[in-house]
């Protein structure tokens, strides 16, 4: 904090300092240079979106014309009509959704306990096991798909939901970022609400994650999007249009000799909708969640 | 009070999470045993086979009603399709093979390449159920079956023939004044139609090449000219790419490319491949399969199919080969799985529904000799182009060996590269693969 107020101001703004607490704001030419910057960039992120949406109105010809045009001359809108009748799409969709909803709930939730866990309770072993846990992180899914498969094959979940979300309803990537965090919340806080008697679950719902809002805002969008768009594991373990997700449905329009770019792009900008929603009413917790999960911002 | 309201969020938060596991529980109740009702039927009623494939929502489309077909002609085999995406496919197979469990392997899959699975062990030798049945193997192209055999024995049937053919714009053709292709072509007509085609900017970029064709099937200029890329494709002990012929076909390839007649083929595959840059025009030809003719006569273009041009002193080369359809050496149910294998690649069955849908070249002759494919009604007219190629097909495109792929991919592909973009001469380009080709097959104890 101390660096904060030595550093002269024109390099680093706190974040503490809202834009209209500015004592009288003036327009420099640093300000120019940075806002045609940022403008250069946001097109540069906007461009692909743009073009995805533009290739999803046009026809299979318009798409590769020299030279490129973002314009579709005819709108074809029927694309997307072809597109959901090319697949139950619907159907995936909902699976797509209850998939990502229940494991982003059941992950906040283990990964929750398990950092609380990990930076409150203490026991023998603790740091030894979180060492091992986390070297766990080393390990590339690959390695660890086929044994996973013949477990949920001895379990009898191949082609179930449960085979989708129970292995990812746990990750220590998540543990790692909470138990961070968790550890940065004052200890005096549950020592008072272990004196008027609260046990470590109650401290862990009372205490920990009511003053967690922005961590486990961004945990979520990470969590949800991971699980939108995870695309092996789904394809190895879902066999019927029942336990289909959207990616691996997706993934049909690329063939072995042609790829239906026009209805890819389609199916590809109704998949975006459910992540843009989340995002946008997200964003804010979200870029709170990245500077104080130390994770942005350097 | 405040112990009252943290007692009251509580609970709440109890709920919460009591009913999403009450959600997760019910959704997932339904599924499960549904999953297992294949095994259980098994004893009595109709025997289910799993048919696993890859392809587009279309393609499936057709295989549906292809088993559909087949349902309906008999009461005694169930037919459930396994759809997965192209590339994708392959790691699930994989993986279901992996797990050695054959209540979630396939019964009938469609593969390719057939000796790097059938080396393994995992493919179903067809000769003897090929032999008690009397199938006749004889209606295949010539040496098209050999692309699915190994140690000399058939693994699997090949659905059709991915053969090339030279595609050309008519209008384009029209509009230049040039007269289309035909079986008299050689490539000096070839490069000279290529001239007038062929559009330079002012600026110096090409608006329209002559011909687009994918990189990899350089091989049908090199086989037209005698020339191999081994010895022998099964069992090989030397590299062949650096006789006199081959440095011809690939001179006269490389000609095509510096004169601009021919678009590079990294710049085709960036401008979207040879289907969209024959579509929007910019060029005027491409050689490729059969597997273009449904989208291009979806799109309403004028075009027409020619055999592809060979040099004065060569001969028509086809490639003989295609994904084939094999029965997993796991299979619970063989009896049923080949009776379902053997209709399939039957011109009564599901060759001829293949045929129609117009997405292939049909495996068997008889197939591709009927009316099915010779008079379907559809473009392109002179259909009788791939009958030409397909009886001049043979072996020589792929090795049929397991290592190919890392010759292929790890020699000939990068050193090809080098040469098409000048990097190396032709002749020296071509004596650096065998070097590396040739020192291969030593370390790796060929020929065997």
């Amino acid at each position: 904090m101390t660096t904060t107020t030595t550093t002269p101001p024109t390099t680093s703004t706190p974040a503490s300092i809202r834009p209209g607490a500015a004592p009288r704001p003036t327009l420099k030419a640093g300000h120019l240079v940075l806002h045609v910057a940022l403008i250069l960039g946001s097109v540069a992120m906007l461009l692909p979106f743009g073009w995805m949406l533009a290739t999803s109105l046009k026809s299979p010809p318009q798409i590769f014309t020299y030279p490129p045009s973002l314009v579709p001359s005819p709108v074809v809108w029927r694309n997307y009509l072809d597109t959901v009748q090319a697949m139950p799409f619907g159907r995936f969709y909902l699976n797509s959704l209850f998939v990502a909803v229940s494991v982003t709930s059941l992950q906040i939730l283990t990964s929750s306990l398990a950092a609380f866990a990990f930076a409150r309770l203490r026991f023998r072993g603790r740091e030894a096991l979180f060492l091992v846990y986390l070297a766990t992180l080393m390990i590339p899914f690959h390695v660890t798909m086929i044994p996973n498969f013949i477990l949920i094959r001895f379990l009898r979940w191949f082609d179930t939901f449960y085979a989708l979300i129970v292995p990812t309803a746990f990750s220590v990537f998540a543990v790692f970022l909470l138990r961070q965090y968790f550890r940065g919340i004052p200890a005096e806080l549950d020592e008072a609400a272990r004196m008027d008697g609260a046990s470590s679950f109650r401290i862990w719902a009372q205490v920990i994650m009511p003053l967690s809002g922005p961590v486990l805002a961004a945990l979520t969008i990470f969590v949800f999007l991971g699980s939108w768009n995870d695309f092996l594991w789904p394809l190895v373990v879902s066999n019927s249009h029942a336990t289909r997700t959207i990616p691996v449905g997706l993934a049909t329009f690329r063939g072995q000799y042609n790829t239906d770019w026009h209805l890819l792009m389609a199916g590809s900008v109704i998949a975006l909708l459910p992540v843009l929603l989340v995002y946008v009413f997200a964003q804010k917790r979200f870029v709170e969640g990245i500077t104080l999960s130390g994770m942005g911002g350097r | 009070m405040q112990n009252r309201q943290w007692q009251n969020r509580l609970s709440f938060k109890a709920l919460i999470v009591l009913a999403l596991a009450a959600l997760l529980v019910s959704a997932c109740a339904p599924i499960a045993p549904a999953a297992d009702s294949g095994m259980e039927m098994a004893d009595e009623g109709p025997v289910t086979i799993t048919w696993a494939m890859w392809g587009s929502p279309a393609e499936v489309a057709t295989h549906q009603s292809v088993a559909d077909a087949f349902m309906e002609e008999q009461d005694d085999i169930v037919i459930e399709i396994l759809a997965e995406p192209w590339g994708d496919y392959f790691t699930k197979i994989k993986t279901l093979w992996a797990s050695g469990d054959s209540s979630v392997v396939p019964d009938v899959l469609f593969l390719s390449p057939i000796v790097n699975y059938a080396s393994e062990g995992v493919l179903e030798n067809l000769d003897p159920w090929i032999e008690a049945s009397g199938y006749n193997v004889d209606d295949y192209w010539p040496s098209l079956l050999q692309y699915a055999m190994y140690d000399g024995s058939v693994y699997g049937f090949p659905r059709d023939i991915g053969l090339e053919v030279l595609y050309y714009n008519k209008d384009i053709f029209d509009e230049v004044g040039v007269p289309y292709p035909d079986d008299t072509w050689t490539w000096d007509d070839l490069t000279a139609a290529a001239e007038q085609l062929t559009v330079v900017e002012d600026s110096g970029r090409v608006s329209r090449y002559a011909l687009g064709m994918e990189g990899g099937k350089w091989m049908i200029w090199v086989m037209q000219k005698g020339g191999m890329a081994l010895d022998d494709m099964r069992n090989p002990s030397s590299c062949t790419l650096n006789e006199p012929g081959v440095v011809e076909a690939v001179e006269f390839f490389k000609g095509m490319i510096d004169n601009n007649y021919f678009m590079p083929p990294a710049n085709m595959s960036q401008a979207g491949g040879d289907a969209a840059v024959f579509q929007s025009g910019q060029v005027a030809m491409i050689i490729q399969n059969a597997s273009r003719v449904s989208a291009f006569n979806a799109a309403g273009m004028n075009y027409d199919v020619s055999v592809i041009p060979i040099p004065a002193d060569g001969h028509r080369a086809s490639a003989a080969g295609g994904a084939a359809w094999v029965m997993s050496a796991l299979s619970d149910n063989k009896e049923e799985a080949w009776t379902f294998l053997s209709w399939l690649q039957s011109t009564n069955g599901g060759q001829r529904i293949y045929t129609a849908s117009g997405e292939i070249l049909p495996a068997l002759q008889s197939t591709a000799k009927s009316d099915a494919f010779l008079n379907s009604g559809q473009p392109p007219a002179n259909r009788q182009a791939f009958i030409t190629e397909g009886e001049n097909a043979r072996m020589g495109r792929i090795g049929y060996f397991v290592e190919w792929s890392q010759i292929g991919g790890s020699f000939i592909n990068p050193g090809r590269d080098q040469i098409l973009i000048g990097e190396v001469g032709v002749a020296d380009g071509l004596n650096s693969i065998c070097e590396q080709v040739d020192a291969f097959l030593e370390e790796n104890g060929f020929p065997k």
